[in-house]
C-alpha cells in the first residue's frame, strides 16, 4: 500500500516514558510492549527489591485468540499525496504508546499494568 | 466485496492531545493493521492496609 507524505509545521510533546516512542517517517512494523507494577503509597520510600512479575496473574494471562486476517480486495486512491497538519501539541506518551508523523504498516502494542495501593491506616 | 477508498485533500489546523497512554497510538498518516492490547488490574485486594507491602521478590535478579 502506498503511504502519503505528512507535512507538519511543528510538534511539541513534553515527555515520553515507559516504552513509548515519537516517530517521524515511515515504518513497516512496530511492537512496543510494557509490563508495570505500580505501587501507590502514602509515604515516599524506595523499595529495594525487584518485584516478581510471575507472581501476579495479570502477567500470565493469555491473549484472546486473534481474529483471522481480513483479505478484502482493496484499492486506495490518494488524490493528493500529502496530509497537512499545522501543529501538534501533547503533554506526553506513556506505557507502550506511540505518537507518529508518517505511515506504518503494522502496529502491535501490548501493555499490562498491575496496581497496588498501600494505606497506613483504615481511612 | 471490493473495498475502494478515495483519499482527497486533508488539511488540519492544530491538534491538542492531552496524553497518549496504555498501548494507544496517535498517528498522522496511513496504516494497514493496528492491534492494541491493554490489561489493567486494580482489584479490591490491591488495597493493602498496613505498614508492609507483600511484594514477591524476583529471584536471581541483579540490578546492573
Amino acid at each position: 500500500m502506498n503511504k502519503r507524505t505528512v507535512v507538519t509545521e511543528s510538534v511539541h510533546v513534553n515527555s515520553f516514558t515507559i516504552s513509548s516512542g515519537f516517530l517521524i517517517g515511515d515504518l513497516e512494523r512496530l511492537t512496543p510492549t510494557s509490563r508495570v507494577i505500580a505501587i501507590q503509597r502514602e509515604n515516599p520510600e524506595v523499595i529495594e527489591e525487584n518485584a516478581d512479575f510471575n507472581s501476579y496473574p495479570i502477567f500470565q494471562r493469555e491473549l484472546p485468540p486473534l481474529l483471522p486476517p481480513l483479505s478484502l480486495p482493496s484499492v486506495f486512491h490518494h488524490h493528493r499525496n500529502e496530509i497537512c497538519v499545522d501543529s501538534v501539541t501533547s503533554f506526553g506518551a506513556s506505557t507502550a504508546s506511540t505518537i507518529q508523523i508518517g505511515g506504518i504498516s503494522y502496529i502491535d502494542a501490548h501493555s499490562r499494568v498491575k496496581h497496588i495501593r498501600v494505606l497506613s491506616d483504615e481511612q | 466485496m471490493n473495498y475502494t477508498v478515495h483519499n482527497y485533500g486533508l488539511d488540519i489546523g492544530n491538534i491538542d492531545v492531552s496524553s497518549v497512554a496504555s498501548s494507544s497510538v496517535f498517528l498522522i498518516g496511513d496504516s494497514e493493521t493496528i492491534r492494541l492490547y491493554s490489561y489493567y488490574d486494580t482489584p479490591p485486594e490491591s488495597l493493602i492496609i498496613g505498614p508492609f507491602v507483600p511484594i514477591e521478590q524476583e529471584e536471581g535478579f541483579t540490578d546492573e
